[in-house]
């Protein structure tokens, strides 16, 4: 008989006598079933990223009788050649949606309007005019389209003003309306790889502690489909405010988020493989800047990121696309680095470099592979300024912000040298896409 | 590798990690639930939606070297919530008449066995936890307390509780048996 002094003792191995039994009869059942659950992202939000298909599905063929198969074959024969023909005289060939293209049109805003620009001969055409008042015009990957905002009365919930997303052809045809409620101004749109889905971002109520920042909102990121106007919400995050597509294939994505109103970078399969933490979430929520705008380099081997931690904010680092090897990147001493955008070609890198924490300057370019010298491009501005890449990585496209040119800046990234467009348009541009010569 | 390695690759979505994490504690999980729950299809069913949960959740947990902790708070709050849906269904346990003879004939570890068997099963599920998780699952009581979310002070009292229970039954002092013990609902 168990004495009450070695009771407790001896309880332990007693209930382990008692109840251990083995390794239990339901193991395999039990990890097959966790083979085909999947897992839940990187945050205890009760939302998670669903699995996406960026590649349209066709729809499987009718079975046809098959007597009829020879009469049909013969006639799609006939007709396959006669289309072969047309299109090959017809049809331009579309750029992927990563890596260098040819240089198309430069769509922008102008006056409640959306103009394309010809950055050779100068020359512009409305592309949408009328009543709306249209803005923040947007090319698809492969140069067919142009996704827009037009805005419509009302406030949202954000204080910002409300537009809907529209998509229109770049030769004008068909306009569009693809989203079936307003958005919020403070959205962001950008197009999926596949051309065909628009990824927009609208800030929602958030579930993190983070206080104050208004980049402490969680973000809904939807996938509407410009063709049939569904709409899917992948995800709502605390703290997303951009996802960037991964080259080559657009398969994954990176993002940042706020967990436990912290910080962090993420990347996610959009076939709902699980997310994956590229940085731990430790930058506290009110550095704001931290992993803003990340961009990934031309081939996505690597991560171009603003990094801020508790002793401040913001240098550009960058890393492996898998999270490792981070590091600063062409350290100058100090100075204000961030914004970097990788030139198309993955030669060069041009981000924006104040150094000494002086006066404003403006864009530097460096090569992506950390060597060489850091080359001063473009003007010098009292402010900031939203830039981009030509397609083909021969420019630089400058429009300053701060409201000291209503025109935009053309930047040789070889010597820095810079001339302005021949006209004038507001603060939204973008560059078309268009396949490369031959 | 170390345990954190595996979490760390089964966290990444490896399912041969976790199947080996599974490996390492499924037996003494299912001991736990079976403790708590005294029905081993229950406890399957909890163990598994446990396990489940900790694979879909697990890329959500900050420290891997807290995967044990929070998988014992998992399985035993699975139980726990199975007891509550389950409410309903009140069981009813006779025991066996503490001063009968048969407790007393038999000696050695198969009387304490049967005699502490007995025992628990006399003790809510809430008690059972505390027992599963601090003496079977090894917690240290802060940790039991903070797994079912209790206060420290009931998590002690539930201990102190459940071992008085049970020690009286074991050895053999019918007079303080508590009121409680002598056959109970269990849900």
């Amino acid at each position: 008989m168990t004495t009450p002094r070695r009771f407790e003792g001896d309880l332990p191995a007693l209930l382990a006598d008692l109840y251990l039994a083995g390794m239990p009869d339901y193991r395999d059942d039990l990890v097959q079933r966790i083979e085909r659950t999947p897992q839940r992202p990187a945050w205890t939000l009760p939302e998670r990223w669903l699995p996406v298909e960026l590649v349209t599905s066709r729809t499987p063929a009718a079975r046809v009788p098959w007597r009829q198969i020879g009469v049909l074959a013969l006639i799609a024969l006939l007709l396959a050649a006669a289309l072969a023909a047309y299109i090959g005289s017809h049809q331009a060939r579309l750029p992927a949606p990563f890596g260098p293209a040819g240089n198309g049109f430069i769509p922008f805003a102008k006056s409640g309007d959306i103009y394309l620009g010809d950055p050779v001969s100068g020359g512009t055409h409305p592309l949408v005019t009328g009543p709306g008042d249209d803005k923040s015009p947007v090319s698809s990957p492969d140069g067919t389209r142009i996704a827009f905002n037009r805005s419509v009365p009302g406030t949202a919930a954000d204080g910002t003003a409300l537009f809907d997303t529209y998509v229109v052809n770049v030769d004008g045809s068909g306009l569009s309306r693809v989203s079936f409620t307003p958005i919020a101004d403070s959205s962001r749109l950008s197009w999926a790889p596949d051309s065909r889905r628009l990824a927009i971002i609208q800030k929602v109520a958030g579930t993190s502690g983070c206080q104050g920042p208004s980049n402490c909102l969680a973000g809904k990121f939807d996938l509407v489909d410009t063709a049939s106007g569904a709409s899917q919400t992948v995800a709502t995050v605390d703290g997303l405010d951009f996802v960037q597509f991964r080259p080559p294939d657009g398969r994954e994505l990176m993002y940042r988020a706020l967990v436990d109103g912290k910080w962090g970078m993420f990347a996610v399969g959009l076939d709902g493989s699980p997310v994956r933490t590229l940085a731990q979430p430790n930058v506290p929520g009110e550095m704001g800047l931290s992993f803003h705008a990340a961009m990934y380099s031309a081939d996505g081997q690597r991560i171009f990121y603003e990094h801020g931690d508790a002793g401040g904010c913001c240098q550009l680092w960058v890393m492996n696309a898998d999270g490792t090897g981070a590091h600063e990147f062409m350290p100058l001493g100090p100075a204000w680095d961030g914004n970097a955008v990788p030139s198309p070609d993955g030669q060069w890198v041009a981000y924006w470099h104040n150094p000494n924490d002086g006066p404003i300057h403006g864009i530097s370019i460096a090569r992506a592979d950390e060597t060489g010298r850091l080359l001063a491009a473009g003007p010098v501005l009292p402010g900031f300024g939203h830039y981009l890449w030509a397609p083909d990585s021969s420019k630089i496209l400058l429009f300053p912000n701060d409201g000291s040119s209503g025109r935009a800046f053309l930047i040789d990234p070889h010597d820095g040298s810079f001339k302005t467009v021949a006209w004038d348009s507001d603060g939204d541009l973008d560059w078309q896409r268009i396949a490369l010569p031959g | 590798m170390d345990q954190r390695g595996t979490v760390e690759r089964a966290r990444r979505g490896d399912h041969d990690a976790f199947a080996s994490l599974i490996d390492v504690h499924l037996a003494r999980l299912d001991a736990a639930a079976r403790l708590i729950l005294r029905d081993p299809e229950l406890a399957r069913d909890a163990v598994q939606e446990a396990l489940i949960r900790a694979w879909r959740d697990l890329p959500g947990l900050r420290d891997p070297d807290r995967f044990d902790a929070w998988l014992h708070r998992l399985t035993v709050n699975a139980c726990l919530d199975l007891v509550r849906r389950r409410r309903r269904r009140v069981i009813e346990v006779e025991l066996s008449p503490i001063d009968s003879p048969a407790a007393h004939d038999v000696a050695g570890d198969l009387a304490d066995r049967q005699m502490l068997e007995e025992a628990l099963a006399g003790l809510s599920p809430g008690h059972r936890a505390v027992v599963a998780l601090h003496y079977l699952l090894g917690m240290p009581l802060p940790e039991v307390a903070a797994s079912l979310r209790i206060p420290i002070g009931t998590a002690k009292s539930r201990l102190h509780y459940a071992l008085g229970a049970m020690r009286t039954v074991v050895t053999a002092e019918p007079e303080s048996v508590p009121a409680a013990v002598a056959g109970r609902n269990l849900a």
